[in-house]
């Protein structure tokens, strides 16, 4: 159904509409709260928090055609203060290892694959919340600088900046992860011989 | 050498990037969101309407207070017994539409209703100018149910800035339900009474978050949170209120050096003005 209509709906006060939103973007918006929070419960809470406030405040929203900036700009915000209370900064140990684990056989491309994850997830958290914010937008959610730009409220070459050092740093791991990944495939050929 | 160079670095960038976003968007894509999470955000909807409904009816329709210009702000709510709250949304343009005094027979014509007014006070108080402006009566689900122009005349003395909004009494207002101001100090002007009191106002963000100390506040009538401004701003108000023949005065100052008697005295200057 046409998103703009939805929000002319939930405006209208309809809650059909509002759930229709939910389960739309429930999803999208529990991932990108994992990888900004780092913490399932973290994310469980910012996107409870951000639907309430997106209900109760919808009468702001001038556009009905900006939804998702909106609700984007609003679950950063969340999440930023979340960032200011937890101080978590390393993901937990559930979430990401989840889909590797099937039924007990783990191959190497999955290991790999898993370690990779691994590795550029404990990139990302290394990055403090704001790169992070940036760096989620841009790989995660593949939005361009001046979409970012406006959700989180800075200039496009402030995000240019942030994704510059970003990207950086998340290069670095995947450098290292090539290096150490093929050590790691060689070694692990060895033991399976 | 340096183009190919700058080729072969943009397209491994590229790759880099595709490989980055596949491991992120990988990483992530088995979490779902579980039902129990929108259990939760339905119970937290519900408590919040109750909370601001509960909220509402500490205002007061008569708490008038237009606090930023050119923009369309919550200035107070309207409980009726029964059918829910109504807000009231007002607003005007920063810039004045008349700065004569003499003009304020065309602000009547603008708004459809004629009002009492003195172009200077006893205590040097001047007239600044007129602005009109818009106020609406909306329903909780958003829809407006009544609107009407508004007549704003400002007065300045020393640097300070008082300003009288008057409006129409809306139908809305009269009822049981509709809660009094507590206020400081009152005066009998003929028939009319003119009451007097401070209010504490507090404009936040859409998103602000209300404390411990805003939910205290919310008991206190004369405590008055609205939403709308990008930052928050903190400031008290002088509000002198009346009503005359189905119009609704609100002589209105924030931060002033005056004391509440004197604005009653002003008060009392309009309504014996016969204007």
């Amino acid at each position: 159904m046409d998103e703009s209509k939805l929000v002319r709906d939930m405006k209208a006060g309809d809650r059909q509409a509002f759930d229709t939103l939910y389960e739309t973007y429930k999803n999208t918006l529990l991932r990108m709260a994992y990888l900004v929070s780092g913490s399932m419960e973290d994310a469980e809470d910012i996107v409870q928090e951000t639907f309430v406030k997106c209900y109760l405040h919808i009468g702001e929203l001038r556009s009905s055609t900006g939804f998702q900036s909106w609700l984007f700009q609003i679950m950063y915000r969340t999440a930023y203060r979340y960032s200011k209370k937890s101080r978590r900064e390393i993901p937990d140990e559930d979430a990401g290892m989840r889909a590797d684990m099937t039924d007990g056989v783990t191959s190497l491309d999955r290991v790999l694959q898993s370690e990779m994850q691994r590795m550029i997830q404990s990139a990302v958290y290394s990055l403090d919340f704001k790169h992070r914010a940036v760096t989620v937008l841009f790989y995660y959610n593949d939005m361009s600088v001046r979409e970012i730009a406006r959700i989180l409220r800075t200039t496009e070459g402030t995000v240019k900046s942030r994704l510059f050092s970003a990207r950086r740093k998340l290069g670095e791991s995947l450098g290292q992860l090539r290096e150490g990944g093929r050590d790691y495939g060689r070694k692990a050929n060895t033991y399976l011989l | 050498m340096g183009e190919k160079r700058t080729r072969t670095f943009c397209k491994s960038r590229k790759m880099e990037d595709a490989e980055i976003r596949e491991i992120l968007c990988g990483g992530v894509a088995h979490i779902e969101a579980p039902d129990s999470l929108k259990q939760k955000i339905d119970r937290q909807i519900s408590a919040e309407l109750m909370k601001e409904e509960k909220r509402m009816k500490h205002f007061s329709v008569k708490k008038v207070v237009i606090g930023v210009a050119a923009a369309s702000l919550v200035v107070g709510a309207v409980c009726i017994a029964g059918s829910g709250v109504r807000y009231i949304m007002g607003g005007s343009s920063a810039f004045p539409n008349y700065t004569e005094f003499s003009d304020l027979e065309k602000a009547e014509a603008d708004a459809g209703y004629e009002v009492k007014a003195v172009e200077k006070f006893a205590n040097g108080y001047a007239f600044r100018d007129i602005t009109i402006g818009d106020e609406s009566v909306v329903n909780e689900a958003g829809q407006e149910e009544s609107s009407q122009k508004t007549i704003h005349i400002g007065y300045e003395k020393d640097g300070e800035s008082i300003t009288l909004y008057i409006r129409g009494v809306y139908p809305q207002e009269t009822g049981e339900a509709q809660q009094e101001p507590q206020y400081d100090r009152t005066l009998q002007v003929g028939e009319v009474q003119v009451g007097f009191h401070k209010i504490m106002n507090k404009f936040v963000p859409p998103d602000y978050e209300l404390t411990q100390e805003d939910e205290k506040n919310m008991e206190n009538p004369n405590f008055n949170l609205a939403y709308g401004s990008s930052e928050v701003e903190l400031n008290t108000g002088f509000s002198t209120l009346w009503e005359e023949n189905g119009i609704s005065y609100d002589l209105y100052g924030t931060d002033l050096s005056i004391s509440g008697e004197e604005m009653l005295q002003m008060a009392k200057e309009i309504i014996e003005s016969g204007h």
